[in-house]
């Protein structure tokens, strides 16, 4: 096993380390030649990566709490530290990320009644002195390619990035859904990978649930176009059932 | 608990699901104590190396209640819309 860096003992990581780490592991998932002693190291020191985001992961968990009850908003709002196969396929698919740089190792999701709710609590999360979110992604405004909607705001606790997650109970739902149908068909159907048949019909939904929450009746040629997708949807998972 | 609780501690859970049965077979509670969860975070997926299908996750709130929402996929889902309604 191959020793600590001179001068980072203690478990103290730079980022360099970290971003080495991240090229070695990219190294061996794409199958080039990285020795065992080699790989093992960079998992550990993913491990110590995020471990390391522990902390300010509860730290930014508190400040959306606080955020959500001043609003007098219910209160479920839930942390998680990504898993280690995740950030491994994330290293993958973000081949030029440094991985110190990487921004949802610590998450935190908070599940607000109505729209409403959403953008008070973004609007206090960004008022917040010295915590302002360094960006906000906005798929609400602009939903993702697969549908998916939400806030995302990343925001900075003692040096690390942490992801908050601010969605409304119908958007949580959708998301929800293709969640659990992502790990029934292996695909990331949040990132609009996977079938078209399903991609399709999940991405109709997402716009009929959005344009009921905002209290507008969803026009006959979008349920028309949902019930056929939804047809052809069905039809593929029954077959994968099969 | 809701409204008043939001400054009691993160209460710890290391969820075992899989995803082949749609089935969460294991619940681990630590209580407050985030060191011991991470810990046992590494070592469970460790033990868990190579299962495609199984998903190790470590989650943290007031109370395993409340991941029951926010993690629903984990718990069966939550059924509302009429356009998820009733698909397999």
């Amino acid at each position: 096993m191959r020793s600590e860096t001179p001068g980072h003992a203690d478990g103290e990581l730079t980022k360099a380390q970290v971003n080495k780490a991240g090229r070695t592991i990219r190294g061996k998932m794409r199958g080039e030649p990285v020795s065992q002693d080699d790989f093992q190291w960079a998992l550990g020191m993913l491990r110590k990566f995020r471990a390391a985001h522990r902390i300010p992961l509860t730290k930014a968990t508190m400040g959306l709490r606080s955020a959500v009850v001043a609003q007098g908003c219910r209160m479920e709002v839930t942390q998680r530290l990504k898993r280690a196969t995740t950030i491994l396929d994330k290293l993958v698919r973000e081949p030029t990320m440094a991985f110190s740089t990487m921004q949802d190792i610590g998450g935190c999701r908070a599940v607000l009644g109505t729209l409403d709710e959403v953008r008070q609590v973004q609007q206090r999360l960004m008022k917040r002195g010295g915590r302002f979110p360094e960006r906000i992604y906005d798929y609400i405004s602009t939903p993702r390619e697969s549908g998916y909607r939400g806030v995302h705001a990343i925001v900075q606790y003692d040096n690390r990035k942490i992801e908050i997650q601010l969605r409304t109970r119908v958007m949580h739902e959708w998301a929800i859904y293709v969640e659990l149908l992502s790990a029934q068909l292996q695909f990331d159907l949040k990132g609009a990978q996977g079938p078209r048949e399903v991609l399709e019909w999940l991405e109709a939904v997402s716009r009929a649930m959005a344009l009921e929450e905002k209290g507008i009746v969803v026009d006959r040629a979008l349920v028309d176009q949902i019930s056929e997708l939804r047809e052809t949807g069905t039809t593929y998972l029954e077959g994968e059932e099969g | 608990m809701k409204a008043n609780g939001h400054r009691t501690p993160i209460q710890h859970f290391l969820l075992v699901f899989d995803q082949s049965k749609g089935e969460l077979i294991e619940q681990i509670q630590f209580g407050s104590d985030g060191e011991r969860a991470v810990a046992a975070y590494d070592e469970k997926e460790q033990e868990y190396y190579g299962r495609e299908r199984i998903e190790v996750v470590l989650v943290g709130s007031d109370s395993i209640e409340t991941i029951k929402v926010t993690h629903a996929n984990y718990f069966g889902g939550i059924v509302g819309s009429k356009y998820l309604a009733d698909i397999a």
